[in-house]
């Protein structure tokens, strides 16, 4: 009971059902939100929220459960269309076959070994026989492939289980002077905790995996770009149009990032000290370890009304003396590609921007290194920043499998779906000359084989 | 050799022919969708092939207007929301037309691809800006333009695939009055977006496994759980339940064509809905999601 239920399609088609409603779920709630913050933020459905995991659909042992029910059943099915392909026989009754839709009868061919020559002709090799039917074939066998592309997916599913126990990934900011350590090594992955809470023991540490790195250099470059006014209200898109005005430039010169690039030393387990660099798309790799270039942070100092004060990039902070908050953008510096093919060196900026409550922040003021602004009766310099380059790294033996997975799925379902294959069965009864024909694949044409067979007409 | 001033004012210059070029291709989109109401009114054979010829002469300009852009940028036309938009209904349209000119006197699905390519060219002149924006180095990789033209290419041919379902659905049936005069070749024309479907699944299966590993190279993690990558995710496993369902007697005709149409709307809720389900159910998303 259990096995016919587990190895039907029906049962397949349900639980991908169930599991498009989680994944639907998961992308409505904030995954990975703190509850006290999703329900100060004014979120609905807290009870069922706190009772499914919402907030964590994903890891929650509902999920888990639905994946694993999921895995069962390919593992089924796989087992059991391997014990009928084994036994698959390629013959079908005479009777059944008159009955099929897909058989014709030909006219005008009196003598079918001539019909078989043809089909021969047409690269077709005889599949099996009997005294009344014989069976022609073309093509790779599509239930091989069907069932290699499914048992790629239990392949994938095993490497996300792998991921999911023993993964562990995490962030450094490389600021100047400063080393900084890291370890290909976690006590806190899923499968040791679970070591942990089984009373196994579990290292904290594994010195022969740690690196050390430092920073020497991190650099953006940007592009020029061109800014457009380009209006809001749709009445003046219409008039753009239809040529009752044209496209206005913003004056100020737009920049756009066109590279990050952070130069450091790493120094490996054994001692040895390279140097390195990484840039987005680009990770650095060694021994085992590799790193992406992630982001940056800066800390600005500005002299407000003569005094000193820290703020840290988008976040928010207060001036003395006015009543709003206010925020910086990321600090711009660096090499410039500017339209006509010339480079040149951006004088270190800053815009700074009053933050609103319900809308977007608003840029009030280009703050440009050394130089005093007057921002509503407050003067205001910025006088410094330091910048850190933020890289991440991950130790994933989960990508590896998935990466196998993929190629079998997506080269057996190729083969699967853009091949052509054809079994063709060839039979006469009362004088008269049958064919029956099914194919598989987009490339398969009934009506070309068909075609190519001369002197006959067709009836169904 | 132009001077900054002189190549900015350029630049402007070509943007204001572009997105007037875009809204002309827009208007031929929607007067496709006039004269498909035309036809399905009427029942008119002349309005159906105007429509498709139609749509060829569309197809034609909206090709310009793609390889105006690309010059113009001087990169792939596929990057900002205002640009895929135009790519998605161009690369519908022509994988319409394809598929159209197999069959002789079929024109009615040419009402739901216009109408659909003409939402899209609307939507990106109503919200976006027009403004040209540099490859940023999350996409300098030689993954993106794999990943986006594949991921369109199914995009295209499902909703191909969704057209030919609704006009199957509303009028294909062997009993329907007008199954006759729409011209349909044979009465189960559900065979046709199957097969486009089944086109299509490999190429959203590449999509979804180069997005993956493009993740991968660029921030060491193949899979996130954000609201794009799993509303892919869904669209795929949508998919994936049609193709079953396709396999099931009781299930292969009905069920099967409500599951396709079900896959489009995924689909479209990848392109562009994502974040749109909990503002709608007023759940805060706290995702900060680029569109
Ligand atoms: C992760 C879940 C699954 C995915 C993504 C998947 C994918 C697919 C796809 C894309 C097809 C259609 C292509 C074709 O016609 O060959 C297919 C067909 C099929 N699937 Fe699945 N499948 C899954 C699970 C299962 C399970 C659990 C079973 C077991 C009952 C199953 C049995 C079949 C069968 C019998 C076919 C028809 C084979 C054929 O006509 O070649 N599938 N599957």
């Amino acid at each position: 009971m259990i096995y016919r239920v587990f190895s039907s399609i029906k049962t397949s088609v349900w639980l991908l059902g169930a599991m498009t409603v989680c994944y639907v779920l998961g992308t409505i709630f904030p995954q990975g939100a703190d509850i006290e913050k999703y329900i100060s933020s004014g979120g609905r459905f807290q009870g069922a929220v706190r009772l499914f995991g919402l907030l964590n659909l994903f890891q929650s042992p509902l999920f888990l459960a639905l994946t694993l029910l999921l895995s069962l059943n390919l593992l089924v099915c796989i087992y059991d269309r391997f014990r009928r392909m084994k036994r698959r026989s390629e013959l079908i009754g005479i009777e059944a076959l008159l009955k099929a839709k897909n058989t014709y009868r030909l006219r005008g061919i009196k003598d079918i070994t001539v019909l078989e020559d043809q089909l021969l002709g047409q690269g077709f090799r005889l599949v099996d026989s009997t005294e009344d039917v014989r069976v022609f074939g073309r093509g790779f066998p599509y239930w091989w492939l069907s069932w290699a592309y499914h048992i790629g997916m239990v392949l994938a599913i095993i490497g996300c289980f792998v991921t999911f126990f023993t993964a562990f990934e995490g962030e450094v900011t490389l600021w100047p002077q400063k080393e900084e350590k890291i370890s290909l090594y976690s006590p806190d992955t899923r499968i040791n905790k679970l070591k942990k809470r089984l009373g196994l023991r579990v290292k904290e540490k594994e010195p022969e995996r740690e690196f050390s790195l430092l920073l020497e250099d991190f650099k953006t470059d940007y592009y020029q770009t061109i800014r457009i006014k380009y209006p809001k209200k749709l009445l003046s898109r219409l008039a753009i149009a239809t040529g009752f005005k044209g496209i206005e430039l913003q004056r100020d010169e737009g920049l756009y990032p066109k590279l990050y690039r952070t130069s450091f030393k790493i120094k490996i387990p054994e001692g040895e000290e390279i140097e390195a660099t990484t840039m987005v798309n680009h990770p650095f790799r060694t021994k085992g370890l590799t790193l992406y270039q992630m982001g940056y942070d800066q800390r600005v100092t500005l002299l407000i009304n003569g005094k000193e004060k820290e703020v840290e990039i988008f976040k928010p902070f207060e001036i003395e003396g006015l009543k709003e908050k206010f925020m910086l953008k990321a600090v711009q510096h660096g090499r410039v590609f500017r339209k006509d093919g010339t480079t040149s060196e951006v004088k270190p900026r800053v815009e700074l921007f009053r933050v609103k409550k319900f809308s977007r922040p608003e840029s009030i003021a280009m703050l440009y290194m050394g130089k005093a602004e007057d921002v509503k009766g407050v003067m205001i310099t910025f006088k410094d920043y330091k910048e850190g380059s933020v890289l991440s790294y991950r130790v994933d033996p989960g990508v590896w499998i998935i990466g196998i997975a993929a190629l079998f799925v997506f080269v057996g379902l190729c083969a699967r779906v853009y091949g052509g294959f054809y079994r063709v069965r060839v039979f006469q009864k009362q004088g008269e000359i049958y064919i029956n024909i099914s194919t598989r694949g987009l490339r398969a044409n009934r009506d070309k084989i068909l075609s190519r067979i001369s002197f006959a007409n067709k009836s169904a | 050799m132009m001077g900054i001033e002189e190549l900015f004012q350029q630049e402007a210059y070509l943007l204001t022919i572009e997105v007037r070029l875009y809204w002309f291709v827009a208007v031929l989109y929607l007067s496709g969708a006039v004269l498909g109401v035309f036809y399905l009114v009427t029942l008119n054979r002349g309005a159906g092939r105007a429509l498709t010829s139609l749509l060829w002469f569309t197809a034609v300009v909206h090709t310009l207007l793609i390889v105006f852009r690309a010059v113009e940028g001087q990169r792939p036309p596929f990057q900002t929301l205002y640009e895929t938009l135009s790519w998605f209904a161009w690369s519908a349209t022509v994988t319409y037309l394809y598929v159209q000119s197999r069959w002789k006197e079929v024109h009615l699905p040419g009402l739901v691809v216009s109408v659909i390519s003409a939402g899209a060219c609307l939507f990106a002149l109503f919200t976006r800006s027009p403004e040209i924006v540099p490859i940023p180095p999350a996409l300098q990789s030689p993954w993106y333009e794999w990943h986006v033209v594949v991921a369109f290419a199914s995009y295209a041919v499902f909703v191909v695939s969704f057209s030919v379902e609704v006009v199957a659905l509303l009028y294909g049936n062997k009993n329907s009055l007008r199954s006759g005069a729409f011209g349909f070749p044979e009465p189960n024309f559900h065979r046709y977006s199957y097969r486009l479907v089944l086109f299509g699944f490999p190429l959203l299966t590449f999509a979804i496994f180069s997005g993956a590993a493009w993740a991968n190279d660029a921030w060491g993690r193949y899979w996130s759980w954000d609201p794009k990558e799993t509303w892919s995710l869904i669209t795929w496993t949508v998919y994936a339940i049609y193709l079953h369902t396709k396999t099931i007697p009781r299930w292969q005709g009905r069920v099967a064509s409500v599951i396709n149409l079900l896959g489009f709307v995924c689909m479209v809720m990848t392109f562009i809905g994502v974040n749109w389900l909990s503002k709608l159910l007023h759940i805060p998303s706290m995702h900060t999601y680029a569109m």
